[in-house]
């Protein structure tokens, strides 16, 4: 052994100090996913006692493949993003990067199902855009909780790619909170169904992630490196 | 080969066991676990790396990783895959930092580097006016570099810890100060 790595292990054992170990990974998950399934499930009580309008979707409909399709999503982001924060679960991450391949690919062929099906532009009615906002916001707002806790894991963790695991942290939580959106949404233009509520996992955890991002990298700097 | 799995994974169990304590703050389980880890690691990171001077030097960036990473080693887990990530990450960086270093900086060799950690000071003969003078016209961060490898006298490993900085970057620093420092010096010289 050389004398500086001698040193150097001298000085690491010297420096010692007793650490905080993380919370397992099944508790944190478990605790993402209550938090997200409970937003759900507010979500579907306050809109059952304010008499809104939501639909059982009929078995194999878009709707149903569409909640079916985010779950997946949800549950393989969650596992890549569990996975990337700790060294040595490789196989966990690489179990939920398969999961999120098949989902995003059932995402892509409901796309372009619904976008193959749709009249055009000039079939759009007024006020279409600020409805498709108002069905991706009644997702995003709601699993900022889930995804920060998740965050203040990952800035615990201190991740190698943190960007990464805070992009997938966003992801499974928004997963899961399009569905009561999907089940009360009666605005049957397919643009909206893709814009405001297909691809509102993925926008939304982008729009999470670029203000959680430098929010952590400004509060913990050693996660720059 | 039987066996020889078993006891690398009874080795690897007690190595767990060696980590659990030191996240409770035991300094001698630490101590012992990083001394018995690093033969392992000098073949695992030998068999990507080949230049050794490099590979030591990832070697102790693999100990200062694991020392910031330490908790998130869940005990009860193999220690193994844990280890193995930390130094498989610290081999990419390696890679990573020479990649970069041969795009920006060709002409620095790692003999220069030596050569160079080897030449222009010694801890024992007291630091000349005119060098004093040069080194607080260096850049805070090449300045620092200098004084903790060849004044404070710590090893590269030790410095890039003390300056937050990996060992890579430490290295390119001192060699940057080195190299203003002989400019310096040098262009005095032919004044006087």
């Amino acid at each position: 052994m050389t004398e500086r790595t001698e040193a150097l292990i001298a000085e690491l054992a010297r420096d010692l100090q007793p650490v905080r170990r993380l919370p397992g990974l099944g508790g944190v998950a478990a605790r993402v996913a209550i938090l997200a399934l409970g937003l759900v499930a507010a979500q579907l009580a306050f809109a059952w006692l304010s008499n809104s309008p939501w639909r059982k979707p009929a078995f194999a409909s878009v709707d149903a493949w569409t909640i079916a399709a985010h779950a997946l999503l949800a549950a393989g982001a969650l596992a890549f993003a569990l996975g990337a924060c700790v060294p040595g679960r490789e196989r966990l991450t690489r179990s939920g990067a398969l999961l999120v391949a098949v989902a995003l690919g059932a995402v892509v062929w409901i796309g372009f199902e619904r976008l193959a099906a749709w009249p055009g532009l000039n079939a759009l009615a007024p006020g279409w855009l600020g409805t498709t906002f108002a069905c991706s916001l009644g997702a995003i707002v709601p699993a900022a909780l889930p995804a920060l806790f998740f965050a203040r894991f990952a800035s615990r963790a201190a991740p190698r790619r943190v960007a990464l695991a805070l992009l997938f942290g966003a992801v499974a939580p928004l997963g899961l909170l399009t569905a009561p959106g999907v089940l009360g949404c009666a605005y049957p233009d397919e643009l909206h169904h893709v814009l405001g509520h297909l691809l509102t996992p993925l926008l939304g955890a982008l729009i999470l992630c670029s203000i959680a991002l430098p929010v952590l990298l400004i509060s913990r700097p050693s996660l720059r490196a | 080969m039987s066996e020889q799995s078993s006891g690398a994974s009874h080795r690897e169990l007690a190595w767990g066991g060696l980590m659990a304590a030191a996240q409770d703050g035991d300094s001698a389980a630490y101590e012992a676990l990083l001394h018995e880890i690093v033969p392992a690691l000098r073949v695992f990171v030998g068999a990507r790396l080949r230049e050794t001077s490099a590979a030591e030097d990832v070697v102790q960036n693999v100990l200062l990783s694991l020392h910031r990473a330490r908790h998130t080693y869940e005990p009860g887990r193999p220690f193994g895959p844990w280890l193995r990530t930390i130094a498989r990450n610290a081999v990419f960086d390696a890679f990573r930092a020479r990649g970069k270093r041969a795009e920006r900086e060709t002409a620095l060799a790692d003999a220069d580097l030596i050569a160079d950690e080897r030449e222009p000071f010694r801890a024992d003969a007291p630091l000349s006016a005119r060098m004093t003078q040069a080194l607080a016209m260096l850049p805070r961060a090449q300045r620092e570099a200098v004084e903790l490898i060849h004044v404070r006298e710590l090893s590269v490993a030790e410095a890039a810890a003390r300056a937050g900085v990996s060992v890579s970057a430490l290295k390119v620093r001192a060699h940057r100060g080195y190299k203003a420092l002989r400019l310096l010096l040098g262009g005095r010289e032919r004044d006087d």
